[in-house]
Formats: structure tokens, sequence, C-alpha cells
């Protein structure tokens, strides 16, 4: 198997292990602004640490390290009924426009091709434009047309 | 049946030939100038607004990706002198201030020299109880001439100071107080409000329970209500006025151009409302001209800004516009409704006012009551009307035209933020014709631009996109007051070396802007802007409630209102009394603007297998547009939109 640690200027990304649990969490309860994305991360910590759970247990998780520390994790959840998966990826505030999200996506979207999908979609902010600049790098399309609300929808057909 | 027409030019044979700037080649030639030469262009328009005690270093110095901008670096001046301290030779006798009270017969004139020892009198007790330069100081009153006073005289020693609008709770002010870490607040014991009298230092005595750092509190006596007066901390403003230790003159502090003359919430998508910081210099210029501009002020019109000064438009266009050129203006301390619905025209009548600047929602509001109200009234002094707060409704505007504006008075319809400063896409009367619900043009300076969803300009007239701004104005904020980082991640984050304004807007074939609403989870409820993550915030609160989430929906009155969908914990009982509760617990949390009109209990809400909400289908269905959701494949359970919309209340 290809290995799946990814290394890009100073930081490296790789699959979750449940050795970092605690180095997620601390990424999660500094990480600013909270609920700003579609009410992710969750603003109260006791919600946040139940969402954080449920992503490590239903998810395939990457996380981007630098100098010991998370500073980014993506994740895609997969149903394999529909054989699609939601794609997420959240970036710690000093450590955006450098190249970590590009990173994650590109792990997590390899894996993803790995699993037999034939499609991953994700929700942005209507106009959150540097999210959807880096989602189209990777070919993610919109699905409605504009104006559809607060938040939009883009699919990756694999 | 005569076609309603698409624009208006009947002010043109008049403001074509008598106003400041004349004609449309007039305005594009300064328009281009001030883009093409902001150097030479601002550097003029300074010394003609202002007077300076040393001109600047630089004229503009600015870095966006910073979150960086200075204007007139270097340059010194002070905004109470501007005020008031350079017109006193030639216009000492001049009013300043027409003054109506909630109360018909209670009125108060105040010409320039009044206001002048005043504001020197109270700087020498803000001086005395120890208050100095960048200091911040929380003014929380009601629209008595003693508010502009208390800004004027923060602004003389160089304190910052931050007006709260006094509508906000307790809990608000709080928030405030702390995080500027004021150490003195200026209150009233109360106020009148369509006859009723309004206990702020109430109001003020329970925040402060949080605020031990407050050492000061200034009480001005205006309701006689004899509030409680804490020891050692707060004082009679009449009694420390009357010291008479006190000097008559105290020396306007020489400000940099970028120190910052006040600081002002305004709330935000995310998290508590932020405090925008405004400086001495680019913020009084820019104020300065837009209000003589946009309004064609001449000097001896009497000009009436309704908004409350707790807002950016009653400090820009209430106080220190009018002032810095000046100007006669009118405070009112009431409200449109009493005692009756003629009260506004009652005033113009009564003042002759010239230029009356209010909001959509108050149009609405009065229109609503029908134009027989007006009618009681001669208002034939008005030459010019503006609306500000949001884009106003084509069916308003041509109301507001007809019997106000008696089918001739342009209406200046503009944009702008707090974070603006001043005014940002407007008409000008003398340049073009109006649209009923276009902002008109960019004002001198501003180069505006609209990106579509992907960051790309958008090609074609009357396509949708957000509101940038490509370079700096003078009247932009500088900073979110300690968290300089939110402020480069708010407004420069999205749009690499542009101001993004967060507003939808569009622009015509023939180069008007139109602005289409908030793109993001700001909602805009009788023209004051609300984070619908702030409501969800103090819903939450409640120890029965598990989630909410709250978005706007469109009101005939207010624009938009709040729709509230709940998720109890398991097992509480849902209830019209717990229904009341939780909006009583937002009113207390924020304040009265920020009243729920709708509670619906959702036992869920629509999210992705991730628990992202899909806000979009929650706003379609508080709008009633059920049949419109769009696609629905990404919510993790069907069923709970069903459900949603089976128990949809209805508003």
């Amino acid at each position: 198997m290809a290995s799946l640690v990814k290394s890009s200027g100073s930081f490296l990304v790789r699959p979750y292990e449940s050795r970092d649990f605690q180095a997620l969490r601390d990424m999660y309860l500094s990480f600013s602004p909270r609920g700003m994305f579609q009410g992710m991360p969750p603003p109260d910590d006791d919600a946040c640490l139940r969402w954080i759970q449920g992503l490590l247990e239903t998810g395939e998780n990457f996380l981007a390290w630098r100098e010991g520390s998370v500073v980014g994790h993506g994740v895609i959840l997969p149903d394999l009924d529909k054989k699609d998966a939601e794609y997420l990826v959240f970036v710690s505030r000093g450590e955006r426009g450098k190249g970590v999200g590009t990173a994650l996506t590109r792990a997590v979207l390899d894996h993803a091709a790995g699993l037999g999908l034939e499609s991953v979609w994700l929700t942005v902010g209507a106009y959150n434009m540097r999210a959807a600049r880096l989602y189209r790098k990777f070919s993610f399309r919109f699905l409605e047309e504009p104006g559809a609300g607060s938040e939009r929808t883009m699919v990756l057909t694999l | 049946m005569a076609e309603t027409p698409k624009w208006y030019d009947a002010h043109l044979s008049e403001f074509g030939n008598t106003a400041y700037i004349r004609g449309l080649d007039q305005y594009s030639s300064m328009h281009r100038r001030s883009i093409d030469d902001p150097d030479g262009f601002w550097a003029e328009q300074a010394r003609q607004y202002l007077s300076w005690d040393k001109e600047w270093d630089f004229v503009l110095d600015y870095d966006f990706e910073e979150g960086r901008i200075a204007w007139f670096g270097g340059g010194i001046l002070n905004a109470s002198a501007n005020c008031l301290d350079r017109h006193l030779d030639r216009l000492g006798d001049k009013v300043a201030y027409f003054w109506e009270g909630d109360d018909p017969h209670d009125t108060r004139t105040v010409t320039f020299k009044d206001l002048y020892h005043q504001v020197n009198r109270f700087a020498a007790v803000l001086q005395k109880i120890g208050v100095r330069k960048s200091d911040r100081v929380i003014i929380y009153m009601p629209m008595i001439p003693e508010l502009p006073v208390a800004m004027l005289s923060c602004a003389r020693i160089g304190a910052v100071h931050s007006v709260v609008f006094g509508g906000f709770s307790a809990e608000a002010l709080a928030n405030r107080v702390k995080n500027c870490d004021a150490g003195v607040v200026i209150t009233t014991d109360g106020g009148f409000r369509a006859g009723k009298k309004i206990p702020l230092k109430e109001t003020v005595d329970q925040a402060l329970k949080s605020c031990p750092d407050v050492g000061k509190v200034i009480v001005f006596d205006r309701a006689g209500l004899e509030p409680s007066m804490k020891p050692g901390r707060d004082i009679w403003w009449h009694e420390a006025v009357e010291d008479p230790d006190l000097p008559d003159r105290v020396d306007p502090e020489p400000m940099d151009a970028e120190d910052p003359l006040f600081i002002l919430y305004t709330s935000g998508s995310t998290g508590a409302p932020k405090g925008l910081v405004h400086t001495h210099g680019g913020y009084l210029l820019y104020a300065a001209m837009t209000t003589r501009l946009v309004f064609d002020l001449k000097d001896d019109e009497v000009f009436w800004c309704t908004a409350d000064i707790g807002w950016v438009t009653g400090h820009t266009y209430g106080v220190y516009g009018p002032l810095i050129n000046g100007l006669t203006g009118v405070l009112f301390e009431g409200v449109p409704t009493y005692p009756d619905f003629d009260r506004y025209w009652d005033i113009v009548e009564k003042y002759r006012v010239n230029k009356f600047y209010t909001a959509p929602t108050v149009i609405r509001s009065l229109a609503k009551e029908g134009a027989g109200h007006v009618e009681k009234h001669d208002i034939t002094s008005l030459k010019l009307l503006g609306s500000v707060g949001e884009p106003i409704n084509p069916e308003a505007w041509r109301w507001y035209y007809r019997h106000v504006g008696r089918q001739w008075c342009p209406i200046m319809d503009t944009w702008w933020q707090t974070e603006t400063g001043g005014h940002m896409l407007t008409p000008l009367p003398g340049v073009t014709p109006i649209k009923p619900g276009s902002c008109g043009l960019p004002f001198f300076g501003v180069d505006p631009v609209i990106l579509d969803e992907t960051g790309e300009e958008v090609r074609f007239p009357n396509q949708e996109g957000v509101l940038c701004i490509k370079r700096p104005w003078p009247g932009m904020a500088r900073s979110v007051y300690g968290d300089h980082e939110r402020f480069i991640e708010t407004y420069f984050s999205q749009a690499p070396g542009m101001y993004f304004s967060g507003d939808g807007a569009k622009r015509d074939e023939d180069g008007y802007y139109w602005i289409i609403g908030r793109i993001d989870d700001v909602i805009n409820v009788s023209g004051h802007r609300l984070g619908t993550a702030e409501i969800e915030s103090a819903l939450v609160l409640h120890d029965r409630v598990a989630e909410a989430a709250v978005v706007g929906f469109p009101h005939p009155v207010k624009g938009q209102g709040i729709y509230a969908f709940v998720t109890l914990n398991t097992g509480e009982a849902k209830s019209e009394d717990l229904k009341r509760e939780l909006v009583g617990l937002v009113r207390k949390e924020i304040g009265p603007i920020a009243t729920i009109d709708v509670v619906q209990w959702a036992d869920a809400l629509p999210k992705t297998r991730s628990g992202k909400i899909m806000r979009r289908i929650l706003q379609k269905i508080a709008a009633g547009k059920t049949d419109e959701l769009g696609d629905t494949s990404t919510i993790a359970d069907p069923t709970v939109v069903e459900k949603l919309i089976a128990e949809r209340v209805g508003v």
C-alpha cells in the first residue's frame, strides 16, 4: 500500500490514530472562530467533543501536524449504500493560506478513491470564496444555482 | 393606467444648477481623480474640511493583508476643536441643535457657544476624575444634548468613547464595558419614551455588578427618578460641573490622525459583537465630506438625522458630520408615533427642516397609518430626503417620495456600514436621476467591485454577488478593539487585497448599485444588525434548551423578523409559556431589538451527516417557501425536514 504520509513544507499529513485524540481535541478547543461554518465546530466545548468523537467513529480522518501540534483535520463520512461521502476540513486560524487545506484534501480524496466511492460532496458558505477556491482546485463543482441561501453544496465525481 | 416610472429626475432642474456636485461629468471626473490620485485628492479634501494643528507626513499607507490602514499619519488635530472651537468666532450664536424632547413642549435650543461651554466644563470634570488620553469611556444615554456633550468632551481630552444604544440590556451593556476595559460610565437617571419613563440607571447598576473595574459613574438628571447612587462611585453631572475649582476651558488634546476616536460595537456572523475602532483624521474627514455633499447641505439649512446616536448613523450624521460643517441639526428624544403618527412631520414643520434622513422601517410603519398624518403639517421646507439602514423596498420609497417628498425631493438612499464610517454608495442630488430601491453610485474614493461565489468579478449587468471594495477610504474602521486578528479574518481574508463587506449586491445596466441583503448569518431587523449566532447563544443559555438555530424571515415593517427553531433537551415539555420565557431570555441578554417573532419547536435541525446545519432549509421554511427547498439530499435524516414543514408556525 502506498504511504499515506505526505509531507509539504514544514507540516505533515497522516491518517488519524487513537493516540492523536488529545492533540486533535486541543486544536478544536482553541479553534477560532467557532460556529462559523454552518454551526461547526460547535461553540460549546462539550458539544464540540461529542462532535469530534462522532467524526472519529464514523469517518476516515486525516490530521495535519506542525511541530507536534495538530493544525488541520480532514474527514470523509462515507455512505456505502449511496456510494458517496461528505467531506469536511478545518484548518487552525494561524495556519490558513499555507497549503494545509490543500494537503489534507489531497490525502482524503486519494483515500476516498480507494474505498470504491462514486462521489464526494461537501457544503460550504455561499460566499466563503477562499474555501470554494480550494475545493474547485480539486474539481468540486457547485450543485445548485447561486442565491440558494446561506450555504451551497459542491460535488466531486470520483 | 400610467406605468410606474423606473426613475425620477424632477429634482435635477434645481439641484443640477445649485448643488456642490453638478452633473455626471463633474461627478465622474472627480471620482476618477479620487481613485487615480488619492494622495492629491484627499490632501485637498483634508485641508478643505478640517483644521489641523500640524499637517500629515503621508496621506495614505496601507496593507489589506495585514488589515493595516493609515490616513494622514503624523497629522495632528482634535475632533472637539473641529466641531466647536473653530466655529466660535463666526458661528457662536448659531444653533447647533434644536432639541425636542419626548414631550412636544419640552424643547431646548443649543448654540455652538453653548455646546462649547458645556463641553469644556464636562471635559474638565472628566479630567478631574482621572480620565486620560486613550482611556475608554462608555456612554449610555437617551437622545438629549448632554449625549453629544459627553462624546465631544471625551474627544476633547483624547479619551475614546463607546456609545451604547439605550435599548441594549444590562447584559449587553456589561459585555461592552468589559470588552473595552472602560473605567467610567456616563449615563442618566432615566429617559422618556412615548410618555413613559425608562430607568436607565437601574440597568447600569445591574450591568456594573459584573464590572468591578468601573471606578466612576456620572449621572445626568433627566427624569427626576432619584436613583440609588453608590457612594464613592456615582456622582451627579450637575454637581460635578458646578465645581468652582474647574477651569472654564480645557485645551483640546493634540491627537494624531490615527489615534482612536471611538469604539462602536456591531454584530457579526459569529461570537459576540465586535468593537470597531474609528480614528480621528480619516473618519472626521469622511463624516464631514459625505454630510456636506450627499445631503448638499448649505450653511443656512436645517438637517435632521432621526437615528439614535447609539448607532453609527447618529455618530456620523447626528454629531460629527453636521458639527464639523457648522450646521444646524435636530435632536429628538422620542419616537415617530408619540403622541401620534404625525410627530415627525410636526417636528419638520416646527423647525423648518430642509433635509431629512431616516430608516425604511420608520417609513413603512408610518405609511401603514396613512398619508393623512403627513398632510396635517406644512412640510414644504423639505428639499431633500434620505434613507439608511437597509435597502428600501420600492413601495415604501414611492410613498416617501410622493407624500413626504411631494413628488420632487430626491431621496438619497445610502449604503454604508458601521465599518465604513460614512456613505459608500449613494446618489448625489445634482448628478443623476434616482431609482426607487437603488443606492446609486460610489462616493468619492470608493472603488467597488461585485464578486461571484468563486471570487471572480461578475461579468453581466444585474448579476448578483458580494460587494467588495478594492482600496481604502478615509472613513474605514481600523481594527476590532482587542482582536485585530478578527478584523483581518472578517474583512480581509475572503477577497485578497479587498475589503469584504458581507453585503450582496448587483449593478444594473446603467451602473446603478442595488443592495440585496447580507450574505452571511447577520440579519437586519428594523435597520439594526443582529448576528443569528448571538441570539442562538442566548437561547442555549436556558437549561431546557439543547440547541437552537435562528434565521431571518421577510417582515412587512421590520424588513426582517427573527424566527427561532429550538430543540429542547430530551423529555422537556413544550409549552407556550416556555416560548415566552425564551423570548424574554433573549431580550434580557441582548435587548428589545432582539425580540424573537416566532419560536418553532424542532425535535431536530436539518443537518448533514457531519452535523453541519443546513440553514438555507430553515430560511425557506421560515419564509413559507416550503416548495422551494431545493436539493435536500445532503440532509442525513429527510424526515426532519418533513416534520419542520408540517409544524411551521404561521406568521
